[in-house]
C-alpha cells in the first residue's frame, strides 16, 4: 500500500512538472477555449433574441447547456482523450512494456501520466467562469433531487464515453496506431448542446444512442431542468453505464491478448 | 511569382498531390476515421438546427436550416475556412520542414497547396455531395448565377489569404496554432457557418457586410442557393476590395517572414 502510494505520488509529481515546463503553451490553449465559450454565446444570444427560444430552451437555459457541455468537453478530455493518445503512443513505440512490468495499474498510469490536469482545471475555471458569469440563474429551477440524478447521468455518460474512447483506441493494439480514430471524439463534442426534449422519438434513441457525449451534456441538463423525458434519460443511462463497464473489461482485456510487445 | 512557378512546375505539384493522396489512401483505417468524422459533424450540426426550426414560432423552416447547414458546411472543406493550410504551414515552421522546402526551386505555398489536396481528396469528395444534397434539399435558381464567379473567387482569394496571414504567424510565436484556433472560432461567427445570418437582427447583416467576412463564405452560400434580395451587388463589391487589399497584405507579410526566418542548418 505504502508502495502504492509512493508511485502514485511520484507519476503526479511528473505529470505535473512537465505541464509547468510548457505553461505558455497551456495559456494559448486556453485563449482558444475561451474563444470558442465567447462565440457561442453571442452566436445563442443572437439567435435567442432573434427567435425567442433556441429549440424550446430559453436563452439562460441554452447557456447552462453550453457551461454544461464545457465542464464535460473538459473532464473527458483531461481524463480520457490525452490519456488514450498517450497510450496510443505507448502502444506505437513500444512504451508500453514498461508500464506492464511495473507493480502497478497500467491504466491508473496511462491516466495519469496522459493527463493534463492543470491545462484543463485552469480552462474549467475561466472558460467556465466566462460562460456561468452570463447565466442568469435565478431564472433556472433546480432541486436537490434533480442535481443529484443529473450527477449519475454525467456519471454513467462518463463511463460510456470510456468504452467508447477505449473502443476508438483499440484499433492501435492491433494495427499499431489509432491516432486518427482517437481524433474521433473531438467530433462527438462538436455539436453537443441538441436539447433531448426537442428531438422526434426516434432522434433521441440515435443521437443519444450513438453519440454518447450527449448524454453528458443534453442528458444532464434535461435531468437537472426536471423537463420532459428526464426519467427515462437517468434510466437509459444507468443501463448504458454497466453495459459499457462490461464491455469495457472485455476489450481490455483483448486489447492486451492482441498485443504483441516490442520485446517479444 | 506563384503563377509562373505554377506554369512550370505543374506537373510537379500534381505529382506531389498524387503521392500525398496515394500514400493518405495506403491507411484505409485513416479514410474511413476521416470520412466518419466528415459525417458526424454536419450530421449533429443538422439535428441541431432541425431542433431549432422545429420549435421556433417564427416562419423559419427546418428544412432551410438544414440545407444551409449542409452547404455551409461542404464549402468550408472545399476552401479551407477552417484554415487547415495554415495549420499545415505552421507546422512546417514549427517542425523545420519548411527549411527543406526552401531548397527546393518551387513556392512553398503551392506545395502546401498540392500536399493539402492530397490529403483532403476524401473529405473533398464528401463536402462536394454535402453541397449538391444542400441545394437539392434547399432548392436553388439561377437568379444569381451572375454573381457566381465573382463571389466564388471572392471566397477563394479571401480564405487563401486569411490561411497563409495565419500560417505567418507560425514564424513568429510557438502558440501559433492556438491563436489560429482562437480567430478560427471567431470568424466562424462572422462568416455565418456557426449560425445562418438570416437567423440574426438585419442590422447586425448590415454591420457585417463592410467586414471581410460575409464575402468567405455568406455570399457563396446565397448565390449558390440563389438568394438574390439577399445578396446585393455593392456587398459583393465590398468582397473583392477586402480580398485585393488582404491578399497584398498577406503576401507582403509571408514574404517579409520568410526573408527573415533562420533556420537551424541553412
Amino acid at each position: 500500500m505504502k508502495r502504492d502510494v509512493s508511485i502514485l505520488k511520484g507519476m503526479i509529481v511528473y505529470s505535473l512538472r512537465s505541464q509547468f515546463a510548457y505553461l505558455t503553451s497551456s495559456w494559448f490553449g486556453l485563449l482558444s477555449s475561451v474563444g470558442f465559450c465567447v462565440t457561442y454565446l453571442i452566436a445563442f444570444g443572437l439567435i435567442a433574441d432573434r427567435l425567442g427560444n433556441i429549440a424550446g430552451f430559453s436563452k439562460d437555459q441554452i447557456y447552462f447547456s453550453l457551461f454544461v457541455g464545457e465542464m464535460s468537453f473538459l473532464l473527458i478530455v483531461a481524463r480520457l482523450y490525452d490519456p488514450a493518445n498517450y497510450l496510443n503512443n505507448l502502444v506505437k513505440d513500444g512504451g508500453l512494456d514498461f508500464l506492464l512490468i511495473r507493480p502497478f495499474s497500467v491504466r491508473l498510469s496511462a491516466s495519469i501520466m496522459g493527463s493534463d490536469i492543470l491545462d484543463s482545471v485552469q480552462t474549467a475555471i475561466i472558460a467556465g467562469g466566462v460562460i456561468a458569469s452570463q447565466i442568469n440563474w435565478h431564472n433556472l429551477v433546480f432541486s436537490p433531487m434533480s442535481l443529484a440524478l443529473a450527477f449519475v447521468v454525467l456519471v454513467c455518460g462518463y463511463y460510456v464515453c470510456r468504452t467508447l474512447i477505449f473502443l476508438l483506441t483499440y484499433p492501435a493494439f492491433v494495427y499499431g496506431d489509432a491516432s486518427e480514430s482517437i481524433g474521433f471524439t473531438w467530433t462527438m463534442f462538436y455539436q453537443f448542446y441538441t436539447p433531448y426534449e426537442a428531438l422526434p422519438g426516434f432522434m433521441k434513441v440515435a443521437v443519444y444512442g450513438l453519440v454518447p457525449s450527449m448524454l453528458m451534456t443534453g442528458g444532464v441538463v434535461n435531468v437537472a431542468l426536471s423537463r420532459s423525458g428526464h426519467r427515462s434519460v437517468v434510466v437509459f443511462s444507468i443501463f448504458s453505464a454497466i453495459v459499457s463497464i462490461i464491455w469495457y473489461k472485455i476489450l481490455w482485456r483483448r486489447a492486451l491478448k492482441r498485443y504483441t510487445s516490442a520485446s517479444s | 511569382m506563384l503563377v509562373g512557378s505554377l506554369r512550370r512546375n505543374l506537373g510537379l505539384y500534381f505529382y506531389m498531390m498524387v503521392n500525398e493522396a496515394r500514400r493518405y489512401m495506403s491507411y484505409p483505417l485513416e479514410i474511413v476515421s476521416s470520412v466518419l468524422k466528415r459525417l458526424m459533424a454536419p450530421v449533429l450540426l443538422i439535428v441541431f438546427w432541425y431542433a431549432v426550426g422545429s420549435h421556433s414560432n417564427s416562419t423559419i423552416s427546418p428544412k432551410d436550416l438544414v440545407a444551409y447547414t449542409l452547404v455551409a458546411n461542404g464549402l468550408t472543406q472545399v476552401f479551407s475556412s477552417d484554415f487547415k493550410i495554415a495549420g499545415i504551414v505552421q507546422k512546417m515552421i514549427k517542425y523545420g520542414e519548411i527549411s527543406h522546402m526552401m531548397l527546393r526551386p518551387s513556392s512553398i505555398l503551392l506545395q502546401t497547396f498540392a500536399k493539402y489536396t492530397g490529403r483532403n481528396i476524401a473529405d473533398g469528395v464528401v463536402n462536394g455531395l454535402f453541397v449538391v444534397i444542400g441545394l437539392i434539399v434547399g432548392g436553388t435558381s439561377f437568379s444569381t448565377i451572375g454573381y457566381l464567379p465573382f463571389v466564388l473567387i471572392n471566397a477563394l482569394v479571401l480564405n487563401m489569404s486569411f490561411n497563409l496571414l495565419l500560417g505567418t504567424l507560425g514564424f513568429y510565436t510557438p502558440g501559433a496554432s492556438a491563436i489560429k484556433n482562437t480567430i478560427n472560432h471567431v470568424i466562424q461567427l462572422l462568416r455565418g457557418s456557426t449560425i445562418p445570418f438570416y437567423l440574426v437582427a438585419p442590422v447586425v447583416i448590415k454591420i457585417l457586410n463592410f467586414t471581410p467576412f460575409p464575402a468567405s463564405m455568406y455570399h457563396v452560400v446565397l448565390a449558390l442557393r440563389g438568394r438574390a434580395y439577399l445578396l446585393r451587388p455593392v456587398d459583393v463589391a465590398i468582397g473583392t476590395l477586402w480580398a485585393v487589399l488582404i491578399l497584398a497584405v498577406s503576401m507582403a507579410a509571408w514574404r517579409r517572414s520568410t526573408r527573415s526566418y533562420e533556420a537551424v542548418g541553412l
